[in-house]
């Protein structure tokens, strides 16, 4: 098995805005290893973000190549990246993306459910809840299981979104800002859950952020200027 | 699984599906009312218009019909397999005379009973129930009775006016008697102010009230304006024409020539009772006698010639058919057709021309169609009005699902960041739109079933708390609103409902689906 987990080769994505193009990603090459904790730094609009989607199979770059755990994700089919987005990576977000309408437990457990069949959604639908009650429990939301988003702080709903990244046990966790909307304690609290499932699961972590405090508690720090890896 | 799972949770939470079943609901509601009132008009004038007249008829066309019992005869005897039965009847028009007072123009039916019943429903809406059970134009033998003892109650008022005349004549005549200058010329004329009283109410109780068996009788329509008072809310009538009170009909006798000369002709009847068809166009304004009686009153009996010593033959307006086997209308037809061609053989055998005017032989259908045919193309019309209308219904669900999907914008990126697919994410939102259908169509058609089976106690209810009667009779010819309604329209229904829903969920379902995850996370 190779020891590279993330490989992005030359990467470019522009968007159109208004009647010009924005170049965000000029040829970005990075390769992330496996259980490897890498922060992305870079000041507001260099392209982190864009990077991360693309990355998460969000996004589909203009050019370049993109592997993920050695398979490439260039000529996947959109059914077979939404797959992969279910399996292998998570996603935590600054603004958290909790569905308004589900309470804590159920935003946790749809994404254990989302390839699952008829036939198998008893079983699985047992099996998502006995595991998103457990990592609920781990990050201190136990009670919060029948609240809905609204409910809750901006901690407590950042660690809903964590718990429902890492559900599926991925082997890529992508958190874009994942403080950017907590005070610097919250934040921190944060950081040490995204750090533990690192070391623990042995996850690889990207992390984009502003922040060069908390970049420096990555194994690697990256800097995105202008679209491009410095 | 977990688009339904997403899906009722999407159904409970939202305010704006409980806005768009709350439209579908009412659309559904809207159209079942619409389509089952209208099918059951249709329904009722089809029935009433069939049990009138029975399931083919052969109408005058020039000239009465002649020697109609012989070609009744002829048609039971060559086309055994289609005629069960056949009867002919007299139309005129008359007016009713009841009592002192009251005068309505009526259309004189002469009907031959019970022979009627076996072709048409007439006799199945008489009343009381004694005619009903056995048709007649006579007073029911059981009702003979008490007015025989009601007729001794009149000739003791008789007796007592008579012999009031009596004493009074004899005080007068006493009076008279004396010395002129002597009488008392006030008493004089009292007295014979009673006596002319008298006089005057023993003719009114023979002419009005005393029940003769030896008047023909006659049925009224039940809702003649002045003979009842009909109570709106509970249907039931007052009738100021008692059974066995005479009743005098007057008529012109144009059976076979009119002249200037040409007199009315009165004749009292004997009220034996109602006839209660269900519509109220005939039912206020039909007046039904014996056929033979009518048929000698307005010259269209047999005449014999003094001269020539021949029989002119007695004539009637149509022939009503009851037709054996299936009464659909193609086998109808075929059966009129057999009655026509029949009736040519007929003219020609008999070899009368001028007397065997070719008649028109019609099904009920096509003889009432200038009825049924304006009745069915409003129905279709309204129906496709309705029809329109309910496309409402689906702008209003595509309306709702587009902007719920634009409001779920960031949602369709969240499940899709998480894993959930295209197709998924569509049919979340497919699944949306036929569980808003379902939804508001199964409420929709409940209440349109709940409302339509209690469509005219409700009726009535807001006809006495507001004083505000929507369904008049006069206009809409029956007495109840049609409370039917068929499981196949509601089935129909139901089904376009959530085909509106599908559909109106439907282009919002490939927009969500086609979005880009990242394009909907930044959505804002």
């Amino acid at each position: 098995m190779s020891d590279v987990m993330i490989d992005v080769a030359n990467v470019h994505k522009s968007y159109r805005m208004g009647r010009t193009d924005l170049h965000v990603l000029r040829g970005v090459r990075l390769t992330v290893r496996r259980g490897e904790f890498l922060a992305v730094a870079g000041a507001s609009g260099s392209g982190k973000s864009t990077l991360l989607h693309v990355i998460g199979l969000l996004d589909r770059p203009d050019k370049g190549t993109l592997h993920i755990n050695g398979e490439s994700a260039d000529d996947l089919s959109a059914s077979a990246r939404a797959r992969m987005r279910r399996y292998d990576i998570g996603f935590v977000f600054q603004f958290y993306h909790l569905l308004g309408e589900l309470n804590v437990l159920d935003n946790v457990q749809i994404a254990q459910m989302t390839g699952t069949g008829v036939f198998r959604w008893p079983g699985r639908a047992r099996q998502a809840r006995r595991d998103a009650l457990k990592l609920l429990e781990m990050l201190g939301l136990g009670d919060r299981l029948k609240h809905r988003p609204k409910d809750l702080s901006g901690g407590e709903r950042q660690r809903v979104a964590i718990a429902r990244a890492l559900i599926n046990r991925p082997k890529v966790l992508l958190a874009d800002e994942p403080t950017g909307n907590l005070d610097s304690a919250t934040g921190g609290e944060i950081l040490s859950v995204l750090k533990h499932f690192n070391t623990k699961d042995g996850q690889t972590l990207v992390l984009v952020t502003h922040d060069q405090r908390l970049a420096e508690n990555a194994d690697r720090i990256v800097r995105l200027t202008d679209g491009k890896l410095a | 699984m977990y688009k339904l799972f997403l899906c009722l949770r999407y159904l409970r939470r939202r305010y704006i599906a409980m806005v768009a079943i709350i439209g579908m609901a009412l659309c559904v509601f809207m159209v079942l009312v619409v389509v089952s009132v209208m099918n059951g008009f249709l329904g009722l004038v089809e029935n009433a218009a069939k049990g009138m007249m029975g399931d083919v008829v052969v109408d005058a066309a020039a000239e009465p019909i002649a020697y109609y019992d012989e070609f009744i005869g002829l048609m039971k005897a060559k086309l055994p397999d289609d005629i069960l039965a056949a009867t002919p009847v007299i139309y005129s028009y008359g007016l009713l005379r009841i009592g002192p007072e009251y005068t309505q123009t009526v259309r004189v039916i002469g009907v031959r009973l019970p022979e009627a019943a076996a072709v048409s429903t007439f006799t199945e809406g008489l009343y009381p129930p004694q005619l009903k059970a056995s048709p007649a134009f006579a007073v029911p033998a059981s009702m003979r009775k008490e007015l025989l003892a009601r007729l001794g109650t009149y000739r003791t008022r008789i007796d007592q006016l008579q012999s009031i005349i009596n004493d009074r004549s004899e005080q007068l005549a006493a009076e008279q008697e004396k010395d002129p200058a002597r009488q008392d010329k006030w008493l004089i004329g009292t007295l014979e102010r009673n006596i002319a009283n008298a006089n005057s109410q023993i003719s009114s109780i023979r002419r009005l009230y005393g029940y003769d068996e030896e008047l023909p009788g006659i049925i009224l329509g039940v809702d003649i304006p002045g003979t009842t008072v009909r109570d709106e809310v509970s249907g039931s009538y007052t009738r100021y024409v008692e059974v066995g009170q005479k009743v005098q009909l007057m008529v012109i006798p144009t059976g076979r020539t009119v002249t200037a000369l040409t007199e009315p002709v009165k004749k009292r009847f004997t009220f034996v009772g109602d006839s209660r068809m269900g519509i109220y166009q005939i039912d206020s304004g039909s007046a039904y006698v014996d056929f033979d009686t009518l048929a000698e009153l307005i010259d269209l009996g047999p005449r014999p010639d003094a001269d020539t010593g021949q029989v002119d033959p007695g004539r009637c307006s149509q022939i009503q058919i009851k037709v054996k086997g299936t009464d659909n209308e193609t086998h109808l037809r075929a059966v009129a057709e057999k009655v026509r061609l029949l009736w040519e053989q007929f003219s020609a055998d008999r070899g009368e021309a001028d007397l065997l005017a070719r008649p028109t032989v019609q099904t009920w259908r096509e003889k009432q169609s200038q009825y049924i045919g304006p009745i069915e193309k409003q129905r279709d019309l309204v129906t496709i009005m309705f029809a329109i209308i309910s496309l409402v219904a689906v702008v209003l669900v595509f309306a709702i699902f587009y902007m719920m999907v634009v409001q779920k914008t960031k949602d369709i990126g969240i499940l899709k960041s998480i894993g959930a697919s295209s197709g998924g994410v569509a049919v979340i939102y497919l699944m949306y739109g036929s569980a808003v259908g379902l939804v508001g169509s199964v409420i929709g058609a409940v209440g349109s079933y709940w409302f339509v089976r209690r469509i005219n106690p409700i009726h009535d209810w807001i006809a006495t708390t507001f004083s505000w009667r929507v369904f008049d009779r006069r206009a809409y010819l029956f007495d109840q609103i049609p409370n039917t309604i068929q499981l196949e329209v509601i089935a129909g229904v139901v089904v376009g409902a959530m085909l509106a829903g599908l559909l109106g969920a439907m282009l919002p379902a490939v927009r969500a689906a086609r979005m880009q995850p990242v394009e909907a996370l930044r959505y804002e």
